[in-house]
């Protein structure tokens, strides 16, 4: 089998107090479309952190793509919490695809030809072309979601990361978003932080839980124990909840 | 020394003939018009980012430290407008950096610089040889006093400023709407994010002339907050502000002549008002809207 894309070995990590992650060891294979499940404050945008090289883990080591994260974060899209978003910033949706080409683009001036050509692509691939020039404010929370993941897929990305994207979607637009990012998977590999635990195992080939210390594999369909272990009870119903 | 508006005050009620009449004689208020416009080119540019970042606060933290340095000046004897210049980019770093390293405590830091370095300013023009300073006229600015070396020192900063947005307006942006991904993508968000200051610092310095550093935080942001409540780009924003900074100066300088008013307390007024004329104007459009 060919080198994971992602090689975490034993990772510590936190934000000055308590390591919010500890001892996580997580290898992720090339096309795998891995969902990250756990309760609030398990860790997971934490993961995507270190993943990105935005924190540096206190302990243990990260690979990514075999090389250091901060190398890798070229070829490694990100798709942030779209909640937290002055959605009156005055920008077209065109515009905010176009800031995926920024590391690609050399830095004076405005973008090239072939920028716009790969934003407009990438639109096209979420659905979105026709509301280019239409102002961000004016679109619907799962229409600005596909935005920002046509912005990072306009980084043209081997490795894409979503923090909660499914977070106060309706099931419509859920089950929509899951079908683009399965298409999407054919090419790259995906993880996906979410909630929704039933939901996900439709779609996704691997599920891994964190809670802090705790990363289980599990390659088999979820059992209800599995799920009582990570959140401490028994859960009977589906959970919708915000952002963590 | 006589300042030269005020052989006129005796003149009672000015109206719009006898303003344009004076601005086709007086070379003075040619001066202070083209002061006015070369103002409103410099805040009609760096006035969007200042309030889609929302960064206005530290922004008139930055304008009041400046009279830190301007008091320093006058007490070393270095030339005033220097001083301001120095200090403003100065003022603009550290409270920059202050807020970037210390960013739950920004509030608290930047009324400390803001307090703080008018103290300082205070302290050493009242200790200044021979205490000639006319304080007032950094303090609320005096757009009748502009002269031509002014002019161009003012045209000079709007082309620092206009050259630097035209080369980098994509990573700005970035830095504005999305920090973190405009790092993941490679932008040196400090570095531009601390470069946008400076070039807020020298929109400062070529404001004071015009309005003073107590009301300079009014022509900074209330133009861009205008626009920015009928275009949907930060490109029209900068057009629209940059007219509307014009008008707003051109206006508030003519209301002010006539009954010999300070200018720029009028203009800040003026521009109060428009900006309360959009919001209603814009409230009473969504209603009809919803209704």
């Amino acid at each position: 089998m060919a080198r994971p894309v992602i090689e975490l070995t034993g990772i510590y990590a936190g934000y000055g107090g308590p390591s919010v992650l500890q001892d996580v060891t997580l290898d992720v294979g090339a096309g795998e479309f891995l969902g990250l499940v756990g309760p609030n404050g398990g860790g997971k945008s934490t993961l995507f952190k270190v993943i990105l090289g935005l924190l540096r883990p206190t302990r243990g080591q990260v690979r990514v793509l075999g090389t250091t994260p901060l190398r890798a974060r070229r070829q490694v899209g990100y798709v942030p919490q779209y909640a937290e978003f002055a959605r009156d910033f005055p920008i077209s949706v065109g515009g905010v695809v176009l800031m995926g080409r920024l590391g690609q683009s050399p830095p004076f001036f405005g973008y090239r030809r072939c920028d716009r050509a790969i934003a407009m692509h990438s639109l096209r691939e979420v659905g979105l072309v026709d509301l280019c020039e239409r102002p961000i404010g004016e679109l619907s929370g799962g229409q600005f979601q596909r935005v920002l993941i046509a912005r990072a897929l306009a980084t043209e990305p081997k490795i894409l990361l979503l923090d909660e994207p499914a977070a106060n979607l309706d099931p419509r637009a859920e089950r929509d978003l899951f079908g683009l990012l399965k298409k999407l998977n054919c090419r790259m590999t995906i993880l996906v932080v979410t909630h929704d635990i039933a939901f996900v195992s439709e779609y996704v080939t691997r599920v891994a839980c964190l809670n802090r210390e705790l990363v289980c594999h599990a390659t088999e369909p979820l059992t209800a124990e599995t799920i009582e272990r990570l959140y401490g009870h028994p859960i009977r119903f589906v959970q919708h909840e915000g952002h963590g | 020394m006589v300042t030269p508006y005020a052989s006129f005050s005796t003149r009672g009620t000015g109206d719009v003939m006898e303003f344009l009449h004076a601005l086709m004689n007086f070379t003075f208020l040619q001066n202070a018009l083209l002061g006015g416009f070369l103002a409103s080119l410099g805040c009609g540019v760096i006035g969007p980012y200042v309030v889609v970042k929302r960064i206005s606060y530290l922004v008139g933290g930055i304008a009041h430290a400046v009279l830190g340095g301007v008091g320093m000046a006058y007490y070393f004897g270095w030339p005033p407008f220097g001083g301001a210049l120095v200090a403003a980019v100065l003022a603009a770093l550290l409270i920059g950096w202050v807020s970037l390293r210390w960013r739950l405590q920004e509030d608290m830091l930047i009324g400390a610089f803001w307090a703080g370095g008018m103290a300082v300013g205070i302290l050493f023009i009242s200790r200044a040889p021979g205490y000639n300073v006319d304080l007032m006229s950094y303090l609320f600015g005096n757009i009748l006093l502009i002269t031509r070396d002014d002019l161009l020192l003012m045209a000079g900063l709007d082309a620092v400023i206009l050259v630097l947005v035209l080369v980098f307006h994509r990573q700005f942006q970035a830095v504005c709407f999305d920090e973190q991904f405009a790092r993941l993508r490679g932008v040196g968000v400090t570095q531009f994010y601390l470069l946008l200051l400076c070039m807020v610092a020298l929109t400062l310095v070529l404001l004071i002339q015009v309005v003073g550093l107590i009301l300079v935080i009014a022509l900074v942001s209330l133009p861009a907050a205008v626009a920015g409540q009928w275009v949907r780009s930060l490109g029209a924003m900068m057009l629209l502000a940059t007219v509307l900074g014009a008008v707003v100066t051109l206006s508030g300088l003519g209301l002010s002549y006539g009954p010999d008013l300070p200018s720029g307390a009028t203009i800040v007024l003026v521009s109060a008002l428009a900006y309360f004329l959009s919001t209603l104007v814009l409230g009473i459009r969504k209603r009809r809207v919803q209704g």
